[in-house]
């Protein structure tokens, strides 16, 4: 019988959990507080389990009924931390960014693509003026966090410290992890329009801080032109190691990235969406991990790889992203 | 009785699913294949459904039983189609589109949020050569379907049943009272897809790029005439009594990720768009209620230029055609 199956196949997943000292049945029976004989109809399908044994049975054995039973092609079983809405801690966001990069930097053979219609996020780390800034704006973003509305943009302001150790870890192990990325001229309005905005909100930004800030991206930018010239990455104001990750960049004119991440760990990959601005959900799905690759392998072929090759259209690109820069530096009142 | 409680609050969630004029008995007999009779014991918790009938039920209404039973685990159950079978794309990829809508349509309460990074695909539906173009680009450069390689685009290519099936999944869209937060950004999208189509010499004629360009400036007088009166009505038309409302923001914050939120009901759905063109949803409850308060916060730090803010509305606007004529321009000095 069918059903019979699908509940043997749940408690034969459990047997598997436990340790081979231990006896299945007693341990069911008493978990449920039912007789050895009642536990051995349930386990042979005899008789079926309620919602609530079931329920038992999962919160003991850690087990994620979605996962076990949603074998639907078009289902996916996402996870990612969205923060406390009550009592959000901006550093604990900080921390698993650090945890997810640290997961991967892991494997010995690993490789992160990411479309992207921003900078990579973690990359204004490079540059302690730069991460000051992201953090007061990231902050300002999140559902939950709760900020003094008036407070004005400074580069130390309170927790920035913590902030900056958090991101010069997260620098060093992107930097472990050999990286295509995506990108178009475009990557860089985001940031720009956030020191603009911030000016003109108020003066939360003062001039000369967004002076400052608008050089800052040009470094940053610069740096970014630099490691793709060498195609490598390494740590600006340093030089590229015989350990240091291959780096590729490639310009795509048609679309606009999504900031999604595919991640290569070993034999396996995880696919990272990002959604409301800063968070990032990840799902190991072959199915749809696949149907990323082969996307982004297509978006590849249409794409111009400007890193260690064809100096002419990096210089044009880069060229491009600094006179963006200029102008719009130019136009700050 | 314990379990039963369990049993009749799993059926409650199927039923909040479903929508209002669809019986929960016939839907439950149809699935687990059992009678109409047998249906209703099952749901008042009479008869203990079997885990293959708990499976069968996760399966077909996507409920996250680890939400269901309050196993945390921080998953989320994501649905959605990652490739299309039939033969017509553009039929396929608009039936689903017109489902959602019309199952939205049927609650009294229903609202949709957008956050887009480029203009909703749906509005390019109400001008032909717009959506024509628009599946052009999805079918070449998004599916790279092999016999689209060496074809090029022009807008006599008109497709006369994907023009009305456009039309009629934009008309079930205008029926939905809707928050759109846009940015200048929004446009740019199309036009960088028109320009690299120019650059690769994929249009047939230089009119057919000036004809986009000029059907995108009467979308947007028609877009900004929706905003200026709060309504939803199709193009070239008059908003009548039954016109959903529009609420449009312009935001230079935060840019867009194609996110949609819908209110169905006293339920919500968040949609998430991935590899471009595909997009998968989630009644994860605590996913939501994050997404709608990640809404509120872009609200927040935007300019409301529907019904209100004239000035800024008529900036943004006019931003909107000026970059559609610098791409012009630049045509014409070719």
């Amino acid at each position: 019988m069918e059903s019979n199956n699908s509940q043997l196949l749940f408690f034969q997943h459990i047997k598997t959990i436990l340790p081979e000292h231990i006896s299945f049945v007693d341990e069911i029976a008493e978990l449920l507080n039912i007789s050895n004989d009642s536990a051995y109809r349930r386990i042979r399908g005899d008789k079926p389990i309620s919602f609530e044994e079931l329920k038992k049975l999962c919160v003991q054995y850690k087990i994620s009924l979605d996962q076990l039973l949603n074998l639907q092609s078009d289902a996916f079983i996402f996870s990612g931390k969205l923060g406390n809405e009550v009592n959000f801690v901006f550093e604990n966001w900080l921390q698993e960014v650090l945890k997810q990069y640290s997961i991967i930097s892991s494997f010995e053979k690993k490789h992160i693509y990411f479309l992207l219609k921003d900078l990579p996020f973690n990359v204004h780390f490079e540059i302690p003026e730069l991460a000051a800034f992201k953090c007061f704006v990231w902050m300002r973003c999140f559902s939950g966090y709760k900020v003094d509305k008036g407070i004005k943009f400074a580069f130390d302001y309170p927790g920035f410290e913590e902030h900056n150790a958090i991101g010069q870890k997260i620098v060093n192990v992107y930097n472990t992890i050999p990286t295509t990325e995506i990108w178009n001229t475009e990557g860089i309005n985001t940031t720009i329009q956030q020191i603009e905005y911030y000016h003109e909100a108020g003066g939360l930004v003062s001039k000369e801080q967004a002076f400052i800030l608008f050089d800052k991206v040009e470094e940053l930018v610069n740096h970014i032109e630099k490691i793709a010239e060498v195609g490598l990455k390494f740590k600006i104001g340093e030089k590229p190691n015989q350990a240091s990750p291959v780096y590729r960049l490639f310009n795509n004119e048609l679309i606009l990235g999504d900031n999604s991440l595919l991640a290569e760990l070993g034999d396996m990959k995880v696919a990272f969406l990002n959604h409301s601005f800063m968070h990032f959900i990840g799902t190991r799905d072959k199915t749809f991990t696949t149907a990323i690759f082969t996307n982004l392998n297509n978006l590849m072929q249409k794409s111009t790889l400007i890193s260690s090759s064809d100096e002419r259209n990096r210089k044009k690109f880069f060229n491009q992203l600094r006179n963006e820069i200029h102008e719009r530096r130019a136009l700050l009142t | 009785m314990e379990m039963n409680n369990s049993q009749v609050l799993f059926f409650q969630q199927i039923k909040a699913l479903l929508p209002p004029n669809i019986s929960l008995a016939d839907e439950i007999a149809k699935v687990l294949e059992i009678s109409t009779d047998s249906a209703y014991r099952r749901i008042r918790g009479e008869k203990p459904i079997s885990f293959e009938d708990i499976q069968k039920l996760g399966i077909t209404y996507k409920v996250s039983l680890d939400q269901f039973l309050h196993l945390h685990n921080n998953g989320f159950i994501f649905a959605g189609k990652l490739g299309y079978t039939s033969g017509d794309f553009v039929v396929e990829y608009l039936n689903i589109m017109l489902q959602q809508f019309e199952f939205m349509r049927g609650f009294d309460h229903k609202h949709i949020y957008f956050l887009p990074n480029d203009i909703p695909t749906f509005a390019y539906f109400q001008v032909p050569e717009l959506a024509a173009f628009t599946f052009f680009y999805y079918k070449k450069s998004l599916l790279h379907y092999e016999d689209m390689k060496d074809m090029k685009f022009s807008v006599k290519d008109l497709h006369e049943e994907h023009i009305k099936l456009g039309i009629k999944v934009q008309s079930s869209f205008n029926r939905i009272p809707s928050t759109e937060i846009w940015s200048l950004d929004t446009i740019n999208s199309i036009l960088r897809h028109i320009s690299f189509y120019r650059d690769t010499q994929i249009f047939e004629t230089k009119e057919d790029i000036m004809c986009l360009y000029d059907k995108l400036d009467g979308l947007l007088i028609h877009l900004e005439k929706q905003a200026e009166l709060g309504l939803k009505f199709n193009h070239g038309q008059s908003p009548d009594k039954d016109a959903a409302t529009y609420r449009m923001y312009y935001n230079d914050l935060m840019t867009g990720d194609n996110c949609v939120l819908a209110e169905i009901g006293d339920k919500k759905v968040t949609y998430i768009n991935h590899n471009l063109i595909n997009f998968m949803y989630t009644r994860d409850e605590y996913f939501n209620n994050y997404t709608l308060n990640t809404f509120e916060i872009a609200i927040r730090k935007s300019t409301q230029i529907s019904l209100v803010g004239e000035k800024a509305r008529v900036r943004f606007f006019e931003g909107l055609r000026k970059k559609i004529q610098l791409q012009r321009e630049a045509i014409n000095h070719d």
